[in-house]
């Protein structure tokens, strides 16, 4: 499944990045994925799981939130929840269309293991 | 070395319970739509009409699209990239009838994406000024995730597969350009609703255009051809 392909993508980006961690060991990796695309979060778990041995998130946890559905209602010009597609306004019951959050994903950010010193110099940045 | 932050150093302190927050912040499709944005430019410097065929497997697509390149084939030139998991099969049956195809194999994954896409461009089918089909993967769930460059999407539903998967598949439904409803010669046998369905796509895509047709009925193409050919000329004259 397309989960799979999405855990490989983190996993490249995040050793594209290990120069930002200074190669410290991944206690955790925080993924937000909008409730509205088609990504299960416990098949995405699964792959992460499965691939990230010998890799350089091996000891890593993968955490996902979801970010709520949004869209913009034109007739009452408001804000409004959007959990699915085929969503309507609550006040006016006109389809939403304009989706103003909700169907993206992003890799926030990791977690490292840092012992003391290391832990100062982070903090600073 | 230290378990577990995997430093050298013996004069600090080493505990798990000491941990840092470092951010990423980095969208997980941004790699798929530069390069799909990569092969657009492609695409546009070879006037390249490019469509993305998307539907579950068996609705027609191979069927449709070779039905398609015969019948217009004096009009225009055709190339066709065509994404299954396993086997060239479908290339076969391209290559079968003199028309330009590359497979392109995706192993595990259900889906098309811009990289394997730009791989394909390389081998080239000496295609220029011309219509490419990119017949995706069976699928009508992860293909709608990944832009692979194309000018249009275009989903195929069989009469057979039943009218409410519009509902039940909107990720899919909502990005496309066009809806091919297929296999109408089927409809007096089965139980499908033209207008719940074409209810159901305009809650989702209130301006969606939608073709019924049979690849066995040739006058039920007409539409389609019309359709394909006036975005392919209209393509080629915004380039310019
Ligand atoms: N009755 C009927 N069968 C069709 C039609 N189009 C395709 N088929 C059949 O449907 C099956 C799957 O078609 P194919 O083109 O391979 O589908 P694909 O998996 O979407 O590429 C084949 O047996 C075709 O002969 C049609 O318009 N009417
Ligand atoms: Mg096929
Ligand atoms: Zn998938
Ligand atoms: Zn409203």
């Amino acid at each position: 499944m397309h989960e799979l392909w999405i855990a490989r993508r983190i996993l490249t980006i995040l050793d594209q990045q290990k120069a930002c961690f200074d190669h410290q060991r991944l206690k955790s990796v925080l993924v937000e994925i909008g409730e509205l695309i088609a990504i299960e979060p416990s098949s995405l778990l699964f792959s992460f799981d499965v691939i990230k041995k010998n890799s350089i998130a091996e000891s890593a946890t993968l955490f996902i939130t979801l970010v709520l559905g949004q869209a913009w209602c034109d007739h009452c010009q408001k804000k409004s929840r959007m959990p699915n597609y085929f969503a309507t306004c609550p006040i006016c019951q006109q389809m939403l269309s304009k989706i103003i959050q909700g169907e993206s994903i992003h890799l926030k950010n990791v977690e490292v293991y840092s012992c003391v010193e290391f832990a100062a110099v982070n903090v600073k940045k | 070395m230290c378990g577990i932050c995997g430093c050298e150093r013996q004069e600090i302190k080493h505990s798990d319970e000491q941990t840092a927050l470092i951010s990423i912040e980095q969208d997980i499709f941004l790699k798929n739509n530069q390069l799909a944005k990569a092969n657009k430019d492609y695409f546009n410097a070879k006037d390249l009409c490019t469509f993305n065929i998307m539907s579950s497997p068996g609705s027609g697509k191979t069927t449709l699209l070779t039905q398609t390149i015969i019948d217009l084939k004096a009009q225009k030139d055709f190339g066709v990239l065509v994404g299954d998991q396993h086997t060239d099969e479908d290339a076969k049956d391209f290559h079968k009838n003199g028309i330009k195809a590359i497979q392109i194999n995706t192993g595990r994954t259900c889906h098309l994406d811009a990289h394997q896409v730009s791989h394909a461009l390389d081998k080239t089918l000496h295609l220029a000024n011309a219509i490419l089909f990119i017949e995706n993967v069976g699928n009508l769930v992860c293909p709608a995730l990944f832009h692979l460059g194309e000018h249009y999407r275009i989903a195929l539903l069989s009469v057979t597969e039943g009218d409410n998967k519009p509902l039940k598949y909107p990720d899919m439904f909502r990005c496309i350009d066009l809806l091919l409803l297929t296999k109408m010669d089927l409809l007096p046998y089965v139980n499908f609703n033209m207008d719940r369905c074409a209810d159901f796509m305009r809650r989702l895509k209130p301006d969606v255009k939608i073709l019924p047709l049979s690849a066995t009925h040739e006058t039920s193409l007409t539409p389609w051809y019309e359709w394909l050919l006036e975005k392919a000329n209209a393509a080629l004259t915004i380039n310019h």
